[in-house]
């Protein structure tokens, strides 16, 4: 026996559960995505809220119980890419300023990190934030110091997301990142990935999801992005669509 | 499960086909044990990973074998009797229209009953410079721990410094919940809110947030709940009126800091939402409220704005219960609230024995609660001298005796105002300025409340009827109770009875007893302008209304008994002779007020007629009124209004114009328009890619005689994706009171800021490792002007090449003027305004060169600062920034950059600037990436005839590899030449040798734990060494 008991921990304790346990029915909702325009990102926190970035104003909406609440984050001039912490907290990254901005639930602009390098889609991994600078083509971490987390080959165009141990980037090929080692091939071919409760989601095809390593779902409707959150919901939608499918 | 797991591992050796792309697939019945495996190819035994191609679990080997070539994999295995792959059962559930309220998925985890805990939590302590102890925590539970019994919970917030005064920065940045929740009880713990807000608001309405736990517990037809915790926060209310046209700013709290994003701002009694492209914006820290262009605010508007302000008050402690029982029908519920204020636990401020005298003998007047906010420290000690005159005079961080703390009076003016260019106090005269050298204090208060609220469900036909019913015990100062507690009680109710043909009758009204205190808003403002009571009014009336109709006709009658003496009586009627596509309503309204000291007596009269008809895509609409009132000390005449609106709504598309015309009759007061003219137009509009929002609106007022005031507001979003760019144009204009901006400098720890205080100049520079950070506030009110600004921002990103370009033009004139809304100011040293352009186009290519990009701006700003009057800066800057990349294993970024900067406040400073840079880096992917910036920069100030130039060699490295992660820089740089330089020049830098390093490197321990070393140093040319090392560490799971 190679390894001993903590490296299969280490390696594969989510997924293992998962496939050994009876997988449930997975009940996916519609939701209706408000039209303000291109939709450019969009996220879940842990408690189901779907939150969704625009290109214009108002720049975030978050579909609550009942209602919808439009915040315009008025300093966020050219927003890069979401990220949407448990606790409903929000990360957007702002390209023209090169920054990367964390608001409250209801707007309001708690910090300030600096994200050099046209900052795009971003992700919180354990306590970093890290962002794709598009002009670097690279994943770097943000802040005073940042380095850099992966330098993919390919195109110019990156969706991340984050777990408390890892994080996944999808672009064509989708990688498991952990902090310190180097980064795990997870498909050679997907249309994006997401971390869900720390286990990877990959996205193979519009309406094909592979929950790693072995759950593979048919999707009720096409999607080209996931999001994760670590309150095990999934959220699967398109830029170009009008409805999202949310499930847990 | 994992040890069976892992005594099931045997060894398995199987043949495998290769198809020439490295990866190997294993059989579906095949588990693989994680950890390294061999695989034998033409007679060699190499090492192969596990990996994952799309769904497939296989074998990764490096280089990859020729399409047809078999290869031997040995491998352990787990004795696992189960597929790879499994499709889920997958059912759509319910479609929902905005948000999945009610009909999200149920709480059940992916992988059934279990907790699922992740998180990170950081603890780091450096010593040095500016050491301490930091920490910062992000945890999630998520999960069942028991058949029905759902866990949830969050903990995050930032890096902060533990320690004295970072608590209430840390409550607004920490949000803490955990949640368990069982078939009939349901408990919490972290930051709730606790609120009973009905629909009209009476003697048991509140709401408060608070950290601490409550529960909740239901059975078949009763449910109990209860909770306890603590606040720093105070729930405050501010009702005031508008002026015609003027969109602000306005002055909601009094100077006391809002807590972000806690404010409830209502309109005439009409909810309005947050953003500056929607009703309005609010300066937290300054307590200011501006209306948004997208409508314009018009006279005697009544607003509302309930939020939690923080500040000099006290900590609270909050408890509460309630209870519902169903009766069969008639729902009853019991709640409480206990609200105190802990004497002994104030915030921001330390009590004194002379604060706690003078709090002694004041009663609940604000005014009269404050304590000398100077303190005589010794000389070299505090910022502040006194002067003869007894006024107190800066003298710049630790250059005078005494320390000052300025806070602005409750109410009326001040001695001093704030001097940005100084960055401190300036004495202008006795009640000439807004502050006073004084420390107000806040009066801790106490509040019990308990009551019984009763109500009958709607059922058609059947009676309706509510009642609630509550006692309160107040004490305003708990350290004067004797003199500041009161006791009473409220009731209010409403009935009604069918009366037949759709018809209803009824009762309401409200009794209080003189020395109650509600716990939230007891009656709504647009409650009291219906009683024509002004905003804030604090009254504890008792009143009743009966009255008679239903969905067509109204009657009502009222009385009110005003609690500091006289009577009011109100008559009100509706009628809706017309319904569907043609409408036409009629109301109208007399109101009396007599007998009274405490208000001015008189009456109001009033008449209304509207109609409106559906044409199918057009609806028009008219409207008139006529209203006569009389009051004894203010206003008394006739006022006429009359207003037609056209509304087209067709594919998408949709538009209205409206005229509205005033004509007011009424004498007594100030000096008021006669006539008033108005007119509207809006849409939301889709035209191809583009959308227009849009919003323009007209305010003319006519003076008796030949004065006269106009306003304008103007709201234009426009966003658009032609040709796959993106183009938002933003436009606002609107009449607003001008502000100064006061600059303010805080210290903010050794090395952590961007500023640095010279003492021969008094002035803060520029400095990246300075010890203090500028912040603005609003200063004084100026006169009212009208501003406009126009953002403009445009994207393009194509496969090799893209570009971000922004322009702003900002524009301020005289009221109502036409040429600060055609933002010809932005070009113009007269009025505060000025343009920023920024334009950033990038390139990438095959070849050496792989990626070029430029960066462009030129500014040039006007803007009045506190004290000092206008600075104008202007700003041209240009960057390119090549990248070489000859070869896999390396590549260098160049850059060029000039820039030209002028600033004029009291003397004027042209800088001009060269920067050539060049930076190599290696590239190990995966591993680590070292580098080395050499730069040189020349600077030029024209003026005086200053001129130097720099050398800078700066080795730099980024890793993440082999369990490592981390970055480091170390900066070296040289000004040669004689003479000092003034540090505003160089970014603080002396001519002579400096040196800065940074760094921080992390190593994986375990599977979840990594511990940080980080340094940092500096040492500017002449100075001695700064530095802080420090030791973290962060556990992840």
């Amino acid at each position: 026996m190679r390894g001993g008991a903590s490296a299969v921990l280490r390696a594969l304790p989510a997924a293992l559960l998962l496939a050994v346990l009876p997988a449930d029915a997975l009940r996916f909702t519609t939701v209706d995505i408000p039209d303000h325009g291109q939709l450019l990102d969009a996220g879940v926190d842990g408690g189901g809220t779907v939150v969704l970035l625009y290109r214009g104003f108002p720049r975030v909406v978050r579909l609550e119980e009942g209602s919808s609440v439009e915040l315009d984050l008025a300093e966020t001039e050219m927003p890069g890419g979401l990220c949407v912490l448990e606790g409903g907290q929000i990360l957007v990254s702002d390209r023209s300023a090169g920054l990367v901005r964390r608001y409250g639930p209801r707007g309001a602009l708690l910090s300030v990190m600096d994200a050099p390098g046209s900052p795009g889609d971003l992700a919180m991994v354990g306590l970093e934030v890290w962002y794709f600078s598009r002009e670097e083509c690279l994943v770097r971490s943000a802040g005073a110091g940042g380095r850099v987390v992966f330098r993919p080959p390919g195109d110019c165009v990156m969706s991340l997301s984050g777990g408390s141990l890892a994080g996944t980037a999808a672009s064509g090929f989708a990688w498991r990142l952990r902090p310190g080692d180097p980064p795990e091939l997870l498909a050679g071919r997907c249309l994006d990935a997401a971390m869900l409760e720390g286990v990877p989601v990959v996205l193979l095809d519009s309406v094909t999801a592979i929950r790693l390593p072995s759950d593979t779902l048919a999707l009720p409707a096409p999607v080209s992005r996931a999001s994760g959150s670590s309150g095990g919901w999934l959220l699967l939608w398109s830029p170009s669509s009008g409805t999202a499918l949310l499930a847990r | 499960m994992i040890p069976l797991l892992l005594a099931a591992v045997s060894s398995l050796s199987v043949e495998l086909p290769s198809d020439g792309s490295g990866f190997f697939a294993l059989p579906d019945s095949v588990w693989p044990a994680p950890g390294p495996a061999s695989v034998i190819w033409d007679g060699d035994t190499t090492s192969a990973s596990l990996g994952f191609n799309g769904s497939r679990i296989g074998l990764r080997l490096d280089p990859p074998p020729p399409a047809g070539d078999t290869v031997t994999a040995v491998l352990d295995t787990l004795g696992l009797d189960l597929p790879h792959r499994r499709g889920l059962d997958l059912e759509t559930m319910d479609r929902l229209s905005a948000a999945p309220a009610g009909g999200r998925p149920p709480p059940q985890p992916p992988g059934g009953q279990g907790l699922y805990i992740s998180g990170a939590k950081r603890l780091g302590v450096s010593v040095g410079q500016g050491g301490g102890v930091t920490q910062a925590t992000r945890i999630s539970v998520d999960g069942m721990i028991a058949r029905d019994i759902e866990v949830s919970g969050t903990v995050t917030d930032e890096n902060l410094p533990i320690g004295a005064g970072s608590s209430e920065l840390v409550s607004e940045l920490d949000r803490v919940l955990f949640t368990v929740t069982g078939p009939r009880w349901r408990a919490r713990l972290g930051d709730l809110e606790w609120s009973r807000e009905p629909t009209v608001p009476g003697p048991l309405s509140w709401r408060r947030e608070a950290s601490g736990l409550d529960g909740r517990v239901s059975g078949e037809a009763w449910s109990a709940s209860g909770g306890w915790g603590t606040s720093g926060q105070s729930l405050r209310r501010a009702v005031f009126f508008t002026e015609e046209g003027l969109q602000g700013p306005y002055d909601f709290s009094g100077g006391v800091d809002v807590v972000p994003g806690s404010e409830t701002v209502l309109l005439d009694g009409a909810r309005l939402q947050r953003g500056i492209t929607a009703d309005y914006t609010v300066d937290y820290a300054a307590g200011l409220i501006t209306f948004g262009s997208r409508r314009m605010v018009r006279e005697d508007q009544r607003v509302e704005v309930t939020y939690y302000g923080r500040g000099d008050g006290f900590r609270s402690s909050l408890a509460r219960a309630g209870a519902e029982l169903d009766l069969g029908g008639l729902r009853m519920e019991l709640s409480g609230l206990r609200d105190a204020d802990a004497r002994s636990d104030p915030l921001g401020f330390i009590l004194s024995d002379e604060a706690v005298g003078r709090l002694q003998s004041v009663g609940e007047d604000p005014d009269s609660a404050w304590i000398d906010g100077a303190e005589e420290v010794g000389e070299g000690e505090g910022d502040y001298s006194l002067d003869s005159l007894g006024h107190y005079v800066y003298q710049g961080p630790d250059g005078g005796s005494w320390d000052v703390f300025f806070s602005r009076p409750p109410e009326g003016p001040g001695d001093y105002v704030y001097d940005s260019s100084l960055g401190g106090f300036l004495w202008v005269g006795e009640g000439e300025g807004t502050h006073l050298p004084r420390r107000y204090l806040q009066l801790p208060a106490s509040l019990q409340l308990g009551g019984l609220s009763l109500s009958l469900p709607d059922a058609g036909d059947g009676p309706r009827v509510e009642l609630e019913a509550a006692v309160s015990e107040r004490t305003g100062n708990l350290f004067n109770p004797d003199a500041t507690t009161g006791r009473g009680s409220s009731v209010k109710g409403r009935g009604s009875l069918a009366a037949g043909g759709g018809l209803r009758a009824g009762l309401r009204g409200m009794l209080v007893s003189e020395g109650f205190a509600p716990a939230g808003v007891l009656e709504s403002d647009s409650s009291l302008a219906a009683w024509a009571l002004p905003p804030g009014y604090g009254g504890r009336d008792s009143w009743g209304e009966a009255w008679a109709g239903g969905e067509r006709a109204l009657l009502a009658a009222a009385i009110r008994q005003l609690a500091q003496g006289g009577e009011t009586s109100r008559l009100r009627s509706r009628l809706v002779p017309l319904t569907g596509e043609a409408r036409v309503e009629l109301a109208g309204s007399s109101l009396r007020r007599t007998d009274t000291d405490s208000l001015a007596p008189g009456s109001r009269t009033g008449v209304s007629a509207d109609a409106r008809l559906d044409m199918g895509p057009l609806t028009p609409s008219v409207g008139a009124g006529v209203s006569s009132e009389s009051w004894a000390d203010s206003l008394s005449g006739d006022r006429i209004s009359g207003n037609v609106g056209l509304l087209l709504e067709r594919g998408g598309q949709r538009g209205g114009l409206s005229l509205e015309m005033e004509r007011d009759l009424r004498v007594g007061g100030l000096p008021r328009p006669d006539r008033r003219y108005r007119a509207a137009a809006d849409g939301s509009n889709r035209l191809g890619p583009w959308r227009l929002q849009s919003h323009l609106e007209h305010s003319l007022s006519l003076y008796p005689g030949q004065g006269s005031s106009r306003a304008n507001t103007i709201s234009l979003n426009l966003t658009g994706s032609p040709s796959g760019a993106f183009v938002q144009a933003l436009y606002d204009g609107s009449n607003v009171v001008s502000r100064s901006l006061e600059v303010r400098y805080r210290y903010v720890g050794e090395g952590q800021g961007d500023y640095s205080y010279d003492p021969d100049t008094g002035e803060y520079y520029p400095d990246p490792d300075g010890d203090y950070e500028r912040y603005y506030q609003p200063g004084g009110e100026g006169e009212v002007v009208t501003e406009a600004d126009l953002d403009l921002s445009v994207s393009r990103s194509l496969p090799g090449w893209g570009v971000d370009g922004s322009l702003r033009l900002e524009s301020s004139g005289e009221e109502g003027g036409l040429s600060p809304l055609l933002l010809a100011g932005a070009f113009s040293d007269d009025r505060d305004g000025g343009y920023s352009l920024t334009l950033s186009p990038w390139w990438r290519m095959e070849g050496p060169v792989s990626r070029v990009s430029l960066y462009g701006k030129a500014l040039r700003s006007t803007e009045s600062y506190s004290g000092t009057g206008r600075r104008l800066e202007t700003e041209l800057r240009g960057r390119a920034q090549p990248r070489l990349e000859p070869g896999e294993a390396w590549y260098a970024d160049l850059t060029a950059e000039a820039w030209r900067t002028r600033q004029e406040l009291y003397q004027p400073r042209r800088v001009l600037g060269l920067r050539g840079a060049v930076d190599p880096v290696l590239t190990f992917p995966g591993w680590i990436e070292p580098g080395l910036e050499l730069s040189v920069e020349r600077r030029a100030e024209e003026i005086s005839v200053l001129t130097a130039w720099s050398l800078g060699a700066a080795p730099h490295f980024s890793l993440s590899g082999g369990g490592y992660t981390g970055s480091g820089r170390l900066e070296a740089w040289v000004i040669p030449g004689e003479g000092e330089l003034p540090p505003w020049f160089f970014d603080g830098s002396n001519r002579g040798t400096g040196l800065s390093a940074s760094l921080r490197v992390g190593r994986r321990l375990s599977g979840g734990l990594d511990i940080f070393l980080t340094y940092w140093a500096r040492r500017p040319a002449g100075a001695e060494l700064s530095q802080r090392a420090g030791l973290e560490g962060t556990v992840s799971f």
